[in-house]
């Protein structure tokens, strides 16, 4: 109970201060108390037992001294007394105030009760250790029993005189539990009392426990406070060791050169990478002057940089040049910058310098690089242009080529038109009768002017067939009617020049084609056989059909073409040579402009021929599947 | 009032125009000569002839247009026309086909041919069919 109101009253009083210290505080102090409660009380018990056995000792005594020397008599010792005197004594013990009195017994020298209170011991021998000491002349006492009841015995010697030798011994014997109770009393009065001041004592403690307590707990925390203090400083002492053992590292090991220098330029430190870039050491460079790496015509620079820098500017990058231990310069670029203390007054200067040697030689073969790319680029725009402009001409000239059909077109055949129409008008005798002269010219103005009209219009095909401009008229075409009619039309030109000029046909498919065009090739092609042909020679158109085509073939029997001008026979304009020295007329258009008819409609052209015995033309031409041929023509 | 067949020729080529002239008087026709399409459209509107011969290509208006404009007139559509083409394509003169031509005959052409064509042309009274060149 005591305990927790402390604990209680600790925690209210001061519930931040940490009730466990002072709650362990006083069950210490309180077991500390208790044991030596008990010690105290032990041996207060054993003074107060003592005490009582001597007090009960010391009132044996006076009652045998005090009392009893004046009632008793030498004779109560000598033998059993008599009835008489055994009444006397009686009564005289009956007196007697004994805590606890049990009874009282008269010893003789042989240890033979001469009386006692209880009559049942008179004249029995008796024999005990006090009783023996007391027969000896000092008194002595012992517990004994006396059937249940334990009993103190006190045996007293009795003399005649003091000093003199006993002439018996008184024992008495008290009920102890009387004594008993007059010491637990003593002990429990003293526990009390004890108790009572522990209590005082350790309740008086407790206001300084708690001051204690809590003046502990205070250096508790300002230690704590310190301690935490202390080791943040310590990881930041530590962190900042680090940092800079990080930062020499990367100095030293900076590929770039740095050096510190006082303002006046004398250098305080000098990295690796100076070392290799200017090949002094740092014991060679530490105290030197850092003028003694510019070269003589830079001292300027220098100048200027240290004056700039000890204004407290920074110097970025400037590209200069260093000169070497060995003698040599290197292109440097360098930043420089003030150092400056706690009162930014500048007190020196750190320098950087980079090795830019290889830089520059990029940046120029960059240059070089860029040029010869520039030049290209003009180049290839220049080409460009160029293309772009011939282009443009060559849609120039592609428009100037159909104005000049249009032209060709209309400008020429509106004169030829007025040429052959009063030419028809003349020989119709539309001009009044004609002599014969006059007939013979005009008909050379007629041929002359047909084979104008002739190249005219021929020209202007094929100038339409290169446009990709050819339309085709497209119907159904009898070949045999078409090589029948032909072969007809050329028979007054044969006859004239004495050409027998046949025409084998077999019956053939109706076919899709533009009848006109068709009709034109068949033309060209026996015109020219028959050109070609001497007198007394063959023509013989062919007609036959073969699977799904038409094969018209026109055989002669004239000078032939050489197999190396066959090549070129559907070329335009090509005449052969046998043609140019025998002045055969022709403009070299025909085959050109038969095969690209041909060829429209999805059919092909050959040509056989041996120099001087003949030539055969062979056309074929797609025949009965309609379908094919339409798609083909459109095509 | 004659009972000759009135032909209008339109050239702006003079020889041309001769010779067309020449070839139809000879068989009988009256012909009104016109040098261009604005004396083709006013010749046509006041004589109302029985044939119209226009030469495509003429400077200012051309034949596809004069034959255009007869056409959009109350009795245009009754004139027969044929068209005269130096053009060597047809592509070019079938356009005058389209602006309501009824023939058309590619230069140079035969002085007979036309004539034949003429006549038939006259007779038939605009016939709608498109006749194939000689």
């Amino acid at each position: 109970m005591l305990g927790m109101s402390v604990f209680t009253s600790a925690r209210t009083s001061a519930a931040a201060r940490p009730p466990r210290l002072a709650l362990r505080f006083a069950v210490y102090t309180g077991i500390a108390l208790v044991v030596v409660g008990v010690a105290m009380l032990w041996v207060l018990e054993r003074d107060v037992e003592t005490r009582a056995e001597q007090r009960a000792v010391a009132q044996t005594q006076q009652v045998a001294e005090a009392v009893l020397r004046r009632h008793l008599r030498p004779a109560d010792f000598a033998g059993r007394v008599d009835g008489r005197r055994r009444a006397e004594l009686d009564d005289l013990f009956q007196d007697i105030v004994v805590g606890g009195f049990v009874r009282a017994t008269l010893v003789n020298r042989n240890g033979r009760a001469t009386y006692s209170t209880d009559p049942r011991l008179i004249g029995s021998q008796l024999t005990s250790a006090a009783l023996g000491m007391a027969l000896d002349g000092n008194a002595a006492r012992a517990e004994e029993h006396i059937g249940e009841m334990k009993v103190l015995r006190t045996a007293v010697p009795v003399r005649l005189a003091p000093g003199g030798s006993p002439i018996g011994a008184l024992s008495l014997a008290q009920d102890y539990s009387a004594i008993d109770v007059q010491i637990t009393e003593a002990f429990r009065h003293t526990a009390v009392v004890l108790f009572l001041a522990l209590l005082a004592l350790w309740g008086s403690m407790i206001p300084i426990l708690r001051r204690s307590t809590a003046q502990l707990h205070d250096r508790n925390r300002r230690l704590a406070a310190q301690t935490a203090e202390l080791e943040q400083a310590l990881a930041e002492r530590r962190r900042a060791e680090e940092a800079v053992v990080q930062l020499a590292a990367i100095v030293e090991s900076s590929a770039d050169a740095i050096a510190g220098t006082t303002p006046e330029g004398k250098i305080l430190s000098w990295n690796s990478g100076a070392e290799q870039l200017f090949g002094y050491s740092a014991q060679e460079m530490i105290g030197q002057q850092v003028a003694l790496l510019v070269p003589a015509d830079r001292t300027h620079e220098l100048e200027s940089v240290a004056r700039r820098v000890n204004a407290g500017e920074s110097i970025e990058e400037h590209q200069t040049r260093g000169l070497r231990k060995d003698g040599t310069e290197v292109d440097v670029s360098l930043t420089v910058s003030p150092i400056r203390d706690s009162r930014r007054h500048v007190t020196g200067t750190a320098v950087i310098a980079r090795d830019i040697t290889h830089m520059k030689r990029h940046q120029s073969q960059l240059q070089a690089l860029l040029a010869k790319e520039r030049v290209a680029r003009a180049d290839a725009e220049a080409a460009q242009r160029a293309l772009a402009e011939q282009n443009e001409r060559l849609r120039e000239l592609d428009r100037l080529k159909d104005e000049f059909i249009s032209l060709v077109s209309h400008e020429l055949r509106t004169p030829l038109t007025s040429i052959r129409g009063y030419l028809e008008l003349l020989l119709d005798g539309g001009g009044g009768e004609l002599s014969e002269d006059q007939a013979r010219f005009l008909a050379v103005v007629d041929r002359n002017s047909k084979r104008l009209m002739h190249l005219v219009g021929d020209l202007l095909f094929l100038a339409q067939v290169e446009a990709g401009k050819l339309m085709l008229e497209l119907g159904d075409v009898d070949l045999d009617d078409l090589v029948a009619e032909c072969v007809e039309a050329a028979k007054p030109i044969a006859d004239e020049k004495g050409i027998e000029l046949t025409a084998v046909l077999e019956p053939t498919p109706v076919m899709t084609g533009d009848r006109g065009r068709l009709g034109q090739v068949l033309d060209n092609l026996v015109s020219n056989a028959l050109k070609f042909t001497p007198e007394g020679g063959s023509v013989c158109v062919r007609m036959a059909t073969r699977d799904d085509e038409a094969v018209v073939e026109v055989e002669d029997t004239g000078i032939g073409i050489s197999p190396e001008e066959q090549d070129q026979l559907f070329e335009r304009f090509f005449r052969s040579s046998e043609a140019t020295e025998r002045a055969i007329p022709g403009t070299g258009l025909g085959l050109t402009i038969a095969k690209a008819i041909v060829e429209r409609h999805g059919g092909s052209i050959e040509v056989e021929s041996a120099p001087g015995e003949g030539t055969t033309v062979r056309v074929r031409l797609p025949v009965r599947s309609e379908k094919r041929a339409t798609a083909e023509v459109a095509a | 009032m004659t009972l000759l067949p009135v032909v209008l020729i339109a050239d702006d080529d003079p020889d041309i125009l001769e010779l067309v002239s020449l070839t139809l008087e000879r068989d009988g026709y009256e012909v009104l000569q016109a040098r261009n399409g604005e004396e083709a459209l006013r010749l046509a509107a006041e004589r109302e002839p029985h044939l119209a011969v226009l030469d495509l290509m003429m400077p200012g208006i051309d034949g596809c247009e004069v034959t255009r404009r007869i056409r959009a007139t109350e009795n245009g559509h009754r004139l027969p026309i044929l068209i005269l083409s130096a053009f060597a394509e047809d592509r070019q003169t079938a356009v005058a086909l389209e602006a309501g031509a009824d023939a058309y005959m590619k230069k140079p052409f035969s002085p007979r041919e036309l004539l034949a064509k003429a006549g038939s042309m006259i007779l038939e009274r605009r016939p709608r069919s498109r006749l194939a060149e000689g």
